[in-house]
């Protein structure tokens, strides 16, 4: 064989350069494939990190040892921390990024680091031998040899670029689409099918009005996304807010039939959650106004996004339409909106690892698996980076968990319940969000990335630093007692006047507190969040440990459910499909009840007691 | 928690609900030998014969429940696999029922259908039987719904889905604020939200009370008797002793300062308190004088302020320390009154007795029946009859409370949509629904509890 490598990654984009990275960084000798070069690590759509959920994603990311929460940080151009007027649970890290610096920083590290080689080239097939996989061949005809395939392939395979009535190839504006590499799946029986998305114009910031938009700052101390890296994250531009109106909205219902989607020219089922503005128009015909924001795209261009409005109408229509709205009248749009249609693998095809369950050694990272946004393709590239690491290792796979990560909740979604349009996260899918927060993201996951060697070790010791300050000064909160403010009534514990809502860490100083001086805000809002929602921690731990009794409950893999009488018809063939891990597993799989459930458990008991 | 890996003891009443011949307990697991014998009077159980029967009585901390006949079963060959002990008490509800919250001091309420688990488990269960289980549980499944509805009165049913349906649109409206923020969709109105909580609140409330009132059919209407001994009051106490069946022998009144009398009146338990402040003394004046007659007054559903006159000075006395709708007003003697003088006390709003005529107590009877039956709770309307439905309304009603401190304090919307997800779940748990691993499993549960 002529090129051996143990891993190969297909594509790289957000999923697949942190697969790249973080296996060649456990010391797999790994090869990443890409269509151009230059479009590493490329922001295809918003050029932002973050947001409720996705923050708190690439937080994990970063805590792991990846690379999506340093490269923001060093190219972010605002900051905001959303969500600051709710609980710290949900505060959530939001960026606007140089869309052009994101991609060269990533590329950059891709280009220094050891033991990965880059190739541009488009993949066509997967080497199969004996149901396990052992390469990859391109268009040339070449052939790559290795233990580990990560297919990243993003909108690519069979993208499909609609404007108005227009459609042709392409796996994003600019760049070839993969044209081959679905039908080779498909040959091994995979089953696939096709989501749509799309994106809006950006239109040149020279030509705004700024004077009819609401200005949108980053906060003030802006704070990133990585920790301990000493990256401090700048605000360097502005967002602006305008709206649609009923003018606007009267140009997009008169044009719809031109409109890729309302034209019947895609069949691929797109997001709920971010609709077009045709879909905004069309399902939401009561409101007579939408949010629109001004984005610029870096420090070093006049181009803008136009976040809200996203669609496939015509060119001229696109330009009828956005001069309708404030501050856009004169606006000229530098590239057209668009809507993509490309395919995806049924995620019930897959492990928790990512690997799949039909060919031993590939995996499926990113939009392939029918998730949209960077942070979710980042965390599942990390995922499958590592678990392909393990895997070559003999070692055992490392099972994110919805209680350990919004990754764990995300893998756990897809490979169990699977997604009728492209899969978002929101913090509301996770059923122990108090506990994953963006805040703690170093302490829940930090210790599995030391472990797995991607966490430096000046990184690491400043964590632990960290970690010892801030039990040592709980500690002190909750034994030293406060004598000195005359509105006590009696001494009390400094811990307990922290418990009343009006009252901060800082606050505590005039009870005679002492703050040792070297705390820095992150270490006071641990230790403030800490005690101050102690009992709603101590609730939800209770939850958590509820939950992993059912996910230590392991179903063994070479059940055969179907001999399960006492579970449904239905229940059964849904457990035989997915497969799950556990117990605790199988409990979430939609159309299996509590009552296959217990026949489950019993099951599993009553052969456990004929064995033993 | 899942109930299957769980080997602790467990007991409940194994026949329905009601009055019938007799009622039997079950308790399974290793203590439950140990335990029971610690509340008999008779052979020691534990020196028992495995699958003997033997006659004693049953008591609470030396006070006697009932007289029952115990069977002794030990490991393995029992229904369940495990030690099993069976209580056989006479046919009344309140009497098992009390039996079943004594051995609750230290045992745990099994779950529907727990006993009939655990024999599966332990291979107790042969292969035809466990089939016939296969097809009871697929039928279950298919009419899950159905099975609520029969389970549950309907009415509760839809209550309790209503209250469901309520605490999701407030989550809704909260996750919405969250997760959705860059949209600015919400603007969540605090006032209206907090109002929102607030009746939702109360509507639990509501609830609740339904299910203390279904615990008086159970536990029994408390009722106090208050008034001088020269009034009748203690003719009036052995007079609904005598016309009704006494079911509990009277606990010696030396070492009390109150008698404590339990009867079933057309199915339903009273229990009469003889309260001794005034017995003691003599001294009307005095008649709230005695710490412990002042408990159990304040714990009475109902107080019984018995006098032969229109005795204002000492009712409002008595109507200071317990609220007026609790407080019936009662002329006895009324064979001695003249008809203005009865009339007068009537439209006072006094109930008329006397313990010389057959019919004297008639009046005080239909009224305490209509207390019981009309005025504070409909049979009908679905009340939270069981322990465990008000035990789950209550905990929500817990989950609530904190969720509206929680919305109040600011303290975060994650943390108010935290406590109102508990809050949905422990109202689950009475309807049924399979949102969460924890909720109870149902697989057995049109199994009668204990079967």
């Amino acid at each position: 064989m002529k090129y051996k490598y143990d891993v190969i990654v297909v594509g790289a984009g957000h999923a697949g350069v942190e697969a790249a990275l973080i296996s060649a960084r456990m010391g797999a000798n790994t090869l990443l494939f890409v269509i151009k070069y230059e479009s590493i690590g490329r922001m295809s759509c918003n050029p932002s990190i973050g947001g409720p959920a996705k923050g708190h994603i690439a937080r994990e990311i970063d805590a792991l040892g990846g690379e999506m929460g340093r490269v923001t940080d060093l190219t972010g151009i605002q900051f905001r921390m959303l969500n600051k007027k709710k609980g710290p649970a949900v505060w959530a890290p939001r960026s606007q990024n140089d869309r052009l610096q994101y991609s060269v920083e990533m590329r950059k590290s891709c280009e220094q680091q050891d033991n990965l080689d880059v190739i541009e080239s488009i993949i066509d097939e997967v080497i199969v031998d004996n149901e396990e996989v052992v390469g990859v061949k391109s268009n040339l005809g070449e052939m790559y040899f290795s233990k580990k395939v990560i297919i990243a392939s993003g909108t690519f395979m069979k993208g499909t670029i609609h404007i108005g009535s227009t459609h042709y190839d392409g796996g994003r504006s600019g760049e070839p689409a993969s044209l081959k590499l679905s039908d080779n799946l498909l040959k091994f029986g995979f089953n696939i099918a096709r989501f749509k998305t799309g994106t809006p114009p950006r239109i040149d910031l020279r030509t705004v009005d700024f004077s009819q938009l609401e200005v949108q700052p980053g906060d003030p101390n802006p704070t990133g996304f990585s920790f301990y890296r000493d990256i401090k994250p700048k605000n360097l531009v502005d967002c602006y807010l305008t709206h649609t109106n009923p003018e606007t909205h009267k140009i997009i219902q008169n044009n719809l039939n031109l409109s890729s989607l309302y034209g019947g020219y895609i069949s691929g089922v797109g997001p709920r959650y971010c609709p077009s503005i045709e879909d905004k128009i069309v399902k939401f015909n009561t409101k007579n106004s939408h949010h629109v924001f001004i984005e610029p795209e870096g420090t070093h261009t006049i181009e803008a996004y136009v976040n809200g409005v996203s669609n496939s109408l015509p060119p001229q229509v696109q330009e009828k339409m956005l001069k309708t709205i404030p501050g856009l009248q004169n606006a000229k749009i530098i590239r057209y909106a668009y809507a993509i249609e490309y395919d995806y693998i049924i995620p019930d095809q897959i492990l928790p690892t990512l690997e799949t369950k039909k060919i031993k050694g590939l995996y499926f990272v990113g939009q392939i698996n029918g998730t949209s946004g960077y942070e979710e393709a980042a965390a599942q590239g990390i995922c499958a980076g590592i678990n392909a690491v393990l895997a070559l290792d003999k070692k055992d796979p490392l099972i994110f968990d919805r209680s350990n990560s919004y990754i764990g909740v995300l893998i756990d979604d897809l490979v169990t319940k699977g997604t009728n349009e492209p899969y978002r996260m929101f913090t509301s899918r996770a059923e122990y969000r108090l506990f994953l927060r963006q805040d703690n993201a170093d302490e829940r996951l930090m210790p599995i990335g030391h472990s797995l060697g991607l966490v430096s070790d000046v990184i690491w010791q400043r964590f632990k630093k960290d970690q010892e300050l801030i039990k040592k000064e709980i500690y002190k909160l909750e034994t030293t007692t406060s004598n000195k403010n005359p509105a006590l009534k009696e001494p009390t514990k400094f811990a307990n006047i922290l418990k009343r809502p009006e009252i901060s860490l800082e606050k505590l100083v005039d009870f005679g507190y002492e703050m040792p001086p070297n705390l820095s805000q992150t270490v006071k809002d641990k230790i403030s969040f800490k005690i101050k929602y102690e009992g709603y921690l101590t609730r939800q731990l209770r939850d958590i440990a509820r939950f992993e009794n059912m996910e230590q409950k392991k179903i063994p893999q070479d059940l055969d459910f179907m001999k399960i009488l006492n579970i449904s018809y239905e229940a059964r063939e849904k457990m035989n499909k997915i497969h799950p891990l556990s117990v605790g597993q199988a409990s979430r799989i939609s159309g299996v009840n509590q009552n296959d459930i217990t026949a489950l458990i019993i099951y599993l008991r009553k052969q456990n007691y004929e064995k033993s | 928690m899942n109930s299957f890996l769980k080997t602790d003891t467990i007991v409940a009443i194994s026949t329905p609900q009601g009055t019938g011949g007799i009622h039997i307990l079950r308790i399974s697991g290793k203590d439950s030998i140990k335990t029971v014998n610690e509340y008999f009077e008779g052979k020691n159980l534990l020196t028992l014969k495995s699958h003997s029967l033997t006659f004693g009585k049953f008591h609470n901390k030396g006070v006697i429940i009932d007289e029952v006949l115990i069977s002794v079963f030990k490991a393995p060959k029992t229904f369940t696999g495990e030690d099993v002990v069976e209580i056989s008490c006479h046919g009344n509800y309140f009497i098992a029922t009390q039996i079943l919250e004594t051995l609750l001091q230290d045992l745990r309420l099994a779950e529907p259908g727990e006993f009939t688990k655990r024999a599966f488990i332990n291979n107790r269960i042969d292969l035809t039987k466990a089939e016939a289980i296969g097809d009871l549980l697929e039928a279950q499944t298919k009419s899950a719904h159905q099975l609520a509805i029969n389970q549950l009165e309907g009415k509760l049913y839809d209550k309790i889905n209503s209250l469901i349906k309520f605490i999701t649109e407030l989550r809704m409206l909260l996750e919405l604020e969250i997760d959705f923020v860059e949209q600015g969709l919400g603007a969540l109105n605090h006032d209206l939200f907090l109002t929102k909580l607030q009746n939702l609140k109360s509507k639990i409330i509501t609830l609740i009370n339904s299910g203390n009132e279904g615990l008086i059919i159970k536990d029994g209407l408390k009722i106090a008797l208050v008034g001088a001994p020269n009034v009748g009051k203690s003719s009036i106490f052995n007079k609904f002793l005598k016309s009704e069946r006494a079911i509990v022998t009277p606990i010696p009144g030396t070492t009390r300062d109150y008698l404590e009398e339990s009867i079933a009146m057309n199915g339903f338990l009273l229990k009469i308190f003889d309260t001794a402040g005034i017995r003691k003394t003599d001294d009307q004046i005095e008649i709230l004088g005695i710490e412990r007659s002042l408990q159990i007054i304040k714990k009475s559903h109902l107080v019984f302020f018995i006098s032969d006159f229109d005795d204002e000075a000492n009712y409002e006395k008595l109507s200071k320390i317990i609220p007026k709708e609790k407080i019936w007003k009662i002329a006895n003697k009324s064979d001695k009154m003249d008809f203005e003088m009865r009339q007068n006390l009537k439209d006072k709003n006094f109930i008329l007795t006397n313990t010389v005529d057959e019919d004297g107590m008639d009046d005080l009877k239909k009224e305490v029946l209509n207390y019981i039956k009309n005025d504070n709770y409909d049979l009908e309307s679905g009340i939270l009859t069981n322990l465990r439905q008000i035990e789950a309304v209550r905990k929500s009603l817990e989950s609530l409370n904190k969720a509206i401190d929680s919305f109040k304090n600011n303290l975060g919307y994650e943390f108010t949509a935290f406590d109102l997800k508990e809050a949905s779940e422990y109202l689950e748990e009475i309807v049924g629904k399979i949102t969460n691993e924890d909720i109870l499993t149902n697989i057995f549960s049109n199994f009668c509890v204990g079967k």
